[in-house]
């Protein structure tokens, strides 16, 4: 299939917001009231992608390896602010959201560019920084949630550990083992389904452009590989450097503000 | 006999709610001392204190010296490791007994005594088969005296017991006692003691009493304290 082929037409963008509103009218029918979410989310999705459509397609035509810098700082600005949101309880949670998300994604894409799987062009180095960090972004989220959560329930059983003389590290060995495996759980999932129930972004977006389908795969595998060491590193760095946050200068546990929690 | 612990002019509280005012304590080593009071009259907030896991929203000042030092010169995680805090409801962690057992030698990097575990399960009323036992199938007395056994493992300079017979009955607690003097017996080890019952400040060698310094619900210092009730509040 020739990537010329492809009929993306405003028609045919108007003709699949029809399954939209078959959405609308389950949820109107079954009183789910997510009419108004769901006609947010469209059109929100809508305008995001419009805008990117257009700034990619200069940054492309720009091909200016500074501007290609700018649009990963904007990438990972804006995931790190997203995974803010789900860190509120932990103190610097946006730098050290950004610091995961930086090393991730830089170190990544530095890797792949040194092995030559991919070559240093805007085209190509946008949207997999846009994968990355979007992965580790989940992975971050999940892991400051879980984080939060379980200091929450385990309070009693932290603060008997930490009279009983333990670190704030050993009090928390088993909080943070767990909030790191909850960060990997989209990814592991994700790696499980492969090829068998989906056909991730990377796969489509090469087959659609008529590249072989075996391409495609060696450059799925190589992406999984690098999602599965983003969202592990990401989840440890945000996890291990989050922590020390709850616990004062003397070890004592402070108490979380109920309203920070997430869930 | 020297003094472990020197404790003069202790004051504790909130910017508007003052629940220890001058407070003074010397504990000598191998002594048996009670503090008695009634209801939030804060006998449970000095415990935490001495064992440093206090509610750090808590405003402390006054002098505290251990073995002749200034508090504040030890590492917290050392002094804990030698002023043991007794929970009046301790939560067990892991998934069995010994989860609990080994933890204490965990943190310091030594191998587990499992046969003296086993043995001070066995003098508590518990079988040695206890150590395998999972946590969750425990009674709230099975779990008080596994507790007590997880913070005297490795034997401590101070042992703090905040009402721990509060869940046995009379039976497990005169055995919970003689265990007690047994372990304490031919040591320096100093304790403290907070209970509901008089019977049990006879075991003592004396006994200081303190008053209620402020008339607020026990609602009303958890919400200016941050403290879990049931462990701020413990004579109820």
């Amino acid at each position: 299939m020739d990537a010329n082929a492809l009929q993306a037409t405003p028609l045919s963008i108007f003709l699949t917001f029809i399954l939209v509103v078959i959405s609308i009218s389950i949820s109107y029918k079954e009183k789910l009231k997510l009419e108004k979410d769901i006609v947010i989310a469209a059109v929100r999705a809508t305008v995001q992608l419009v805008i990117v459509g257009f700034v990619l397609r200069e940054v492309f035509q720009l091909d200016n390896n500074w501007v290609t810098f700018a649009m990963i700082a904007v990438i990972l600005l804006n995931a790190a602010w997203n995974s803010k949101q789900r860190g509120a309880a932990f103190d610097h949670s946006f730098l050290i959201s950004l610091f995961a998300l930086t090393l991730t994604t830089v170190g990544t894409l530095t890797l792949l560019v040194l092995i030559e799987a991919i070559k240093f062009q805007p085209s190509q180095i946008v949207p997999l920084a846009g994968t990355i960090a979007g992965n580790s972004m989940t992975a971050i989220g999940l892991s400051f949630s879980s984080l939060e959560n379980l200091y929450h329930d385990n309070q009693e059983k932290i603060l008997e550990k930490i009279a009983l003389g333990a670190t704030p590290r050993q009090a928390s060995q088993s909080i943070i083992k767990k909030s790191i495996s909850n960060g990997l759980i989209p990814i592991i999932d994700k790696a499980r389904a492969l090829g068998i129930v989906t056909f991730p972004g990377t796969m489509n977006g090469l087959l659609f452009a008529g590249v072989s389908p075996l391409i495609a795969v060696a450059y799925q595998i190589m992406i999984i590989f690098t999602q599965i060491s983003t969202a592990t590193l990401s989840s440890y760095l945000v996890t291990i450097l989050s922590y020390p946050s709850l616990f004062t200068d003397r070890a004592e546990l402070k108490n979380l503000p109920k309203e920070a929690n997430n869930e | 006999m020297t003094n472990i612990i020197d404790i003069e002019h202790l004051k504790i509280g909130t910017d508007s709610l003052n629940i220890i005012e001058d407070f003074s304590l010397s504990l000598k080593k191998g002594e048996f001392v009670g503090i008695k009071g009634p209801s939030g009259s804060g006998k449970s907030t000095i415990l935490k204190y001495m064992a440093q896991i206090l509610n750090p929203n808590l405003k402390v000042s006054g002098d505290y010296q251990y073995q002749a030092q200034d508090i504040y010169d030890y590492e917290p995680t050392d002094i804990r490791k030698e002023i043991t805090y007794c929970f009046q409801s301790p939560s067990l962690f892991g998934q069995t007994v010994q989860d609990n057992l080994q933890f204490p030698f965990d943190i310091r990097g030594e191998e587990f005594e499992e046969e003296r575990a086993k043995q001070y399960l066995k003098e508590l009323d518990l079988a040695p088969d206890y150590l395998s036992k999972e946590i969750d199938t425990l009674s709230g007395g099975e779990k008080q005296r596994v507790a007590l056994i997880r913070n005297l493992m490795i034997q401590p300079k101070v042992i703090l017991l905040d009402e721990i017979s509060s869940a046995l009955d009379r039976n497990t607690r005169e055995i919970v006692w003689d265990w007690l003097k047994d372990y304490t017996k031919d040591t320096d080890i100093s304790m403290v003691l907070v209970t509901h019952l008089d019977e049990e400040y006879e075991q003592t060698d004396r006994v200081i009493e303190i008053e209620k310094t402020e008339d607020l619900s026990k609602k009303e210092q958890e919400e200016q304290t941050g403290d879990d009730p049931e462990e701020s509040e413990e004579d109820e």
